[in-house]
């Protein structure tokens, strides 16, 4: 898998163009998700376009003080997605597409359930990008990302209880609030 | 608090019964602005008349003896003339009032009087007097008195409507977001090539549009705000617009408008028109006053229309002269018609003499032929060749005028002149003209003149001819043959050297004395007393001032050129029209002695110039000073 998104990478900035953007970012959103890292590069391909890709890594398993209650949103997700500018790239208005693909085990946050799997599907968002300065842009963007999940879910994170094993669609809404660096 | 508001509330109420109560007392008295003449101006009459140089004049009537005129006033229950040191000022309510024209213009001095009870703090009142001038009626700039509390309405109306102005922003700068743009900027022009995105571009895209679209629609909708926050505007185009604080009394303006005199102008008539207005409306109209007149007087009407003659003068000799190229063969004198252009240049002559000859006014008396020849061979033989020429030339037309003659002689008849000048018609005469011929040898002058022309010839070649043309003749025959450019002149010019020319002198017929002085309508002074009647008096001056007559002395008044007049006048004969110019001039040059004199004896002479009198204001002042309007003057 990461060697998939490595070649993402290295075909995105491969791309033949004129007059090169780059834009490294990090969303404060995810952050707050129990501290997942994350980071997401994107390239201009014209005045009008990005190509984005990025990846969540959450390795953090929290115990709040009780060795029994366990919460955790363990992921390792990438991404990589288009958007369109109507003005001029990193500036103003978007509207983006990604396809994702995601690890994950989470639970105990807000009931005792936990689920384990992993998932793919697509995104799709929209936002507004402010400029601070000539070289940091605070990225503002809703959305929502679904497709078909594989699962299975526990009574509790630790217990090993399964509840319910099996695939089906999904979606989930989204929202970014990223810090990024252009260049 | 109930009581101040119920106070407030009656007094309210009262005020506006108050002011509705004098509109009614208006609208029943039909009450009117007034229109008078002048006070002032009559005012300054009256003190210009009392104030003279000296209060006793003497002048010699009609038989030489001394007369003593003194300063007067009719005595009111003898009906005498009395000596008076001061005349009292009495209020005159004449409707009519005579004006002078001076320098083609005229002053019409009114008042317009408002009286107190039409006077009211929210009212304004417009007033606008009208000229009727011969078939022509013209609005004069109007008067407007406003009231205190209307104009404060007003003027809180221009505010709001400022205000709504200074709200507008204009600077289009103000409209971009500066901040945006400059980091846009900074970031996709500065440092790095960019995406074909033009700064101009980028500018219009950081450019708040809805907030320029909105102040733009405030820009435009700024008329439908002015309609809608002043609702009484300042008025243009007005003479005067007064304020009245309170209102004490009747209130007096005095109107001055100086108009433009036009031909047959003798009267203009002042009538007044207006309405009482509150807020925008229109509360009364006041009914059309009575007019004032003005009679205007001008010094044109002086003008003397008698017509003037010009001598011409006709002399009984004439002369008439014409030349032609007749081409001969080289060395020969007989007139060849098949050669060059002969014919024509034949005809051409043929025509001259049969146009002499049919004009019947003048008889031909003698025809000098002159023939030239060109410069090659010798001096002698071309002398003697032209002379040869002009022989066969001269017995040429003298064949064919005698022809001619004989040919028309029973059919025409001729004009002939008179001592006096008139021409009477009268059978022709057969008297022969004489044909005088000379050879006038080679024909350098004209050579020298051809030369000089010609832009065939180089400027060094024309030079070089210029420095022969100073040798002998046989020197300069000899250097000329020599010369690069001869076969050139032989070729082109010499064959026009070779020409015959005509004078034909001419006498009236019948006449014996040398000139005939005639005379006929002097036209360009008809159109000079046609523009000093028309009051284009620098016109007429212009064209008068050779004449040095009475008409030229009035053009001169008319401008004010006053020593100029007296100069003319003092050389003419004493006219009444005469005298009284000099009355004029007398009286501007503060002479009032001179003035009274002249005036007096111009009266003597044409009892009428009395009454043109009161038309010049100058004359008017002495006729009223001294009582000159008196039977026994």
């Amino acid at each position: 898998m990461l060697k998939r998104f490595l070649l993402l990478i290295c075909l995105v900035s491969s791309l033949p163009l004129c007059a090169q953007r780059y834009a490294l970012g990090t969303n404060a959103v995810d952050w707050l998700s129990l501290g997942t890292l994350n980071a997401e590069a994107s390239v201009a391909a014209g005045r009008r376009v990005t190509f984005h890709a990025g990846v969540e890594l959450n390795p953090w398993t929290f115990h709040a003080g009780d060795p029994d209650r366990q919460l955790q949103m363990r992921q390792n997700s990438w991404w990589g997605g288009v958007r369109y500018w109507p003005w001029h790239v990193y500036s103003g208005w978007w509207v983006g597409t990604d396809l994702r693909y995601s690890v994950y085990n989470g639970g105990g946050v807000l009931s005792r359930e936990s689920e384990e799997g992993d998932a793919y599907g697509m995104g799709l968002y929209g936002g507004y990008s402010i400029m601070l300065s000539s070289l940091w842009n605070l990225d503002l963007g809703v959305g929502a990302w679904g497709g078909w999940k594989k699962y299975t879910r526990y009574s509790c994170p630790l217990c090993g209880v399964k509840q319910e094993q099996g695939e089906k669609a999904f979606w989930i809404p989204d929202a970014r609030i990223a810090v990024q660096f252009i260049f | 608090m109930k009581k101040t508001l119920i106070l407030s509330v009656f007094l309210l109420l009262a005020l506006s019964c108050g002011t509705s109560r004098k509109m009614q007392r208006i609208r029943e008295q039909g009450l009117s602005a007034s229109l008078n003449l002048s006070q002032g101006e009559q005012e300054e009459e009256r003190r210009s008349i009392r104030m003279g140089t000296r209060d006793t004049l003497t002048v010699k009537d009609e038989e030489g003896n001394d007369l003593i005129i003194m300063k007067a006033v009719r005595d009111e229950q003898t009906g005498e003339m009395v000596a008076a040191d001061v005349i009292d000022a009495a209020v005159i309510t004449a409707r009519f009032r005579n004006i002078a024209e001076r320098l083609g213009q005229i002053d019409i001095r009114f008042d317009i009087r408002v009286p107190a009870s039409m006077q009211d703090s929210k009212w304004q009142l417009r007033l606008s007097p009208h000229l009727y001038v011969l078939a022509d009626s013209l609005e004069l700039p109007g008067v407007i008195v406003t009231g205190a509390d209307y104009r404060k309405e007003q003027l809180r109306g221009y505010q709001q409507y400022e205000r709504y102005l200074r709200s507008i922003i204009t600077d289009s700068t103000r409209f971009v977001d500066w901040r945006n743009l400059n980091i846009w900027i900074e970031r996709n022009l500065a440092h790095k090539p960019s995406f074909g995105t033009e700064e101009q571009e980028a500018l219009l895209h950081y450019t708040r549009k809805m907030l320029k679209r909105y102040h733009q629609r405030k820009w435009n909708e700024r008329d439908k705000a002015f309609a809608q926050y002043v609702r009484a505007p300042l008025l243009e185009g007005v003479r005067l617009d007064t304020v009245l604080k309170d209102s004490n009394g009747d209130l007096v303006y005095e109107y001055l408008q100086t108009i433009r005199t036009r031909p047959k102008l003798k009267k203009v008539d002042v009538v007044l028109s207006g309405a009482i207005y509150q807020e925008d409306r229109r509360l009364y109209t006041m009914p059309r006053t009575a007019p004032v007149s003005f009679y205007v007087g001008s010094l044109s009407d002086l003008s003397d229309g008698t017509e003037r003659y010009v001598t011409r003068v006709i002399e009984r000799r004439a002369t008439s002269h014409t030349s032609c190229r007749l081409a001969f063969r080289p060395g020969k004198a007989d007139i060849d018609l098949k050669l060059e252009d002969n014919l024509l240049q034949m005809n051409a002559i043929r025509a001259q003499f049969k146009e002499v000859e049919q004009s019947g006014r003048f008889e031909m008396d003698s025809v000098v032929v002159r023939a030239w020849a060109s410069p090659e061979g010798t001096v002698e033989g071309n002398r003697s060749l032209s002379q040869r020429r002009a022989a066969a030339v001269a017995d040429h037309f003298q064949r064919f005028l005698n022809h001619y003659r004989d040919s028309v002689t029973q059919s025409t008849f001729s004009v002939k002149v008179g001592e006096n000048g008139a021409e009477t018609v009268e059978a022709p005469s057969a008297r022969s003209a004489r044909f005088l011929w000379r050879g006038e040898g080679e024909n350098w002058a004209l050579l020298g003149g051809l030369v000089r022309s010609d832009t065939l010839l180089s400027p060094s070649a024309r030079q070089s001819y210029e420095a022969l043309e100073h040798l002998p003749v046989l020197q300069r025959k000899s250097a000329l043959r020599k010369a690069a450019y001869y076969p050139h002149l032989r070729e082109a010019l010499y064959p026009r050297l070779r020409v015959v020319s005509f004078d034909f002198f001419l006498s009236r017929k019948g006449m014996v004395k040398d000139t005939i002085h005639t005379t006929e309508p002097d036209t360009l002074y008809r159109r000079a007393v046609q523009c000093l009647r028309e009051r284009d008096y620098p016109a007429a001056l212009e064209l008068l001032r050779p004449y040095k007559d009475f008409n030229t002395a009035l053009a001169y008044l008319a401008m004010d050129y006053n020593a100029s007049a007296r100069q003319i006048l003092e050389g003419l004969e004493r006219s009444p029209q005469v005298n009284y110019l000099l009355a004029l001039v007398n009286a501007r040059a503060q002479d009032e002695a001179a003035a009274v004199q002249c005036f007096l004896d111009a009266v003597r002479q044409d009892r009428s110039l009395l009454f043109r009198g009161n038309l010049d204001p100058e004359i008017h002042v002495l006729i009223e000073r001294y009582g000159l309007n008196q039977e026994n003057y």
